[in-house]
């Protein structure tokens, strides 16, 4: 009870060390105020027995620094005594200590990567010049409530008849097969890499401008005619080693030829929060060419369509 | 006033800390009654600043041996009353039986 007393008393000091000054201060006025009383009870005049009380009680200031000096004292003793305490019970149970080490170590690791990916996914500021004023355009399943994508024709219809946005882009995810010539010119590998069928507006209506080359245009619409491709800024560094002679280069996506035109600013990866981030994007007329991939794993995954017993 | 206050030995110090125990083990006091109760049991004969009483007191305090709270004296003064705690029982009687077997051991060596 005492123990806890005297922590408590401790933890008030440790706390508050203006409190602390001003009681030092009242308790020393009044045992002044005392002895000044009881001399001048013993018959000396009020000044003389003030001045004698102060010569009695020693420095005031001497006495100040003392207290001072306790409670810092205190606070170093508390600590010092603390981190023996604590490792002397490290000591006697060693296997205790490392199991609470390593669960602390994981538990703050985890959260330190769990938080890495939530703020690199979750607070990622959309890359867009106006993005207060950007908006997201969804189907609603009525009975889940999740999030569908829109049919293009929606989409066209949307943008040309609803009068509510300023203008309207259209964006979505697609497996591409990429074969592109190294920068020696030497080897080149097909690779898997995630893209985007955009609207050719896509970028205007983001308001980006490009790091190198140029964006989608209106003329980029045609349906078939725009075998273009812009790249993103990681891919440019990553696959390309940020060379700028990678405009009007021309590399094999899904078999056919499209010309790389840009780079997109750094860190735009699309709109998307979660999943797959585009490495490139291509302009949503080329989708007969874009989306064959799709068709084909389509068929695959069917073996009725592969003819096989 | 302004000489210089040369730190109390730990010798000194010890025995401030047994002397407040010792004067409150009687009853609750303040600090300026604490002193003079010091001073009349030891009959004048120990030269102590009062104010060293203080940091004795934050000490103890500290140390669980006392505890404090501010109350009115008789003449309706506001001041901080001290009391001993159980803990500051214990601490005083072994501190008590200590001096007496060091008083008794020096006894001992100088009558033989």
């Amino acid at each position: 009870m005492s123990l806890l007393k005297g922590l408590s008393a401790r933890a008030r000091s440790l706390l508050s060390s203006r409190a602390s000054e001003a009681r030092m201060e009242e308790e020393f006025r009044f045992h002044i105020a005392m002895e000044t009383d009881r001399l001048v009870a013993e018959g000396l005049s009020p000044h003389e027995a003030h001045r004698r009380a102060l010569v009695a009680f020693g420095g005031l200031d001497h006495h100040r620094e003392a207290m001072r000096d306790g409670r810092g004292a205190r606070l170093l003793a508390d600590f010092i005594g603390d981190v023996r305490y604590a490792l002397r019970a490290m000591r006697r149970s060693p296997g205790f200590a490392i199991a609470v080490a390593v669960t602390l170590g994981v538990g703050i690791g985890v959260n330190g990567i769990v938080f890495g990916f939530v703020n690199a996914l979750l607070f990622r500021p959309i890359p867009a010049s106006n993005s207060v004023q950007l908006v997201g355009v969804f189907t609603v399943d009525t009975k889940t409530g999740s999030p569908g994508l829109l049919a293009y024709e929606y989409y066209v219809d949307f943008r040309a008849q609803s009068g509510a946005f300023a203008s309207l882009g259209g964006a979505t995810g697609v497996p591409l097969n990429l074969v592109a010539a190294g920068t020696s010119g030497a080897a080149s590998a097909a690779d898997m890499v995630w893209g985007e069928l955009v609207t050719e507006n896509y970028f205007t209506v983001l308001g980006m401008r490009p790091v190198i080359g140029r964006l989608f245009a209106a003329s980029d619409a045609p349906q078939g005619a725009n075998p273009f491709v812009v790249l993103s800024y990681e891919s440019w560094q990553h696959r390309f080693h940020g060379d700028s002679s990678v405009i009007s280069r021309v590399v094999r996506i899904n078999g056919a030829e499209f010309t790389i035109t840009g780079v997109a600013p750094r860190g735009v990866k699309g709109m998307r929060t979660f999943g797959f981030w585009p490495e490139m994007w291509v302009p949503v007329g080329m989708h007969d060419v874009d989306l064959v991939i799709a068709a084909m794993q389509a068929r695959e995954a069917d073996p009725a369509s592969t003819g096989r017993p | 006033m302004a000489s210089r206050h040369p730190p109390e030995s730990d010798a000194l110090r010890g025995s401030i800390d047994l002397l407040v125990l010792k004067a409150l083990s009687l009853a609750p006091m303040h600090g300026w009654g604490i002193g003079l109760r010091i001073q009349q049991i030891s009959r004048g004969r120990l030269e102590v600043n009062q104010g060293s009483l203080y940091p004795a007191l934050q000490r103890l305090e500290h140390r669980g041996d006392i505890e404090s709270a501010w109350q009115s004296t008789e003449n309706n003064r506001r001041a901080r009353y001290y009391t001993i705690t159980r803990q500051g029982r214990k601490a005083l009687g072994e501190e008590v039986d200590k001096w007496k077997r060091f008083a008794d051991t020096i006894a001992l060596i100088l009558e033989s």
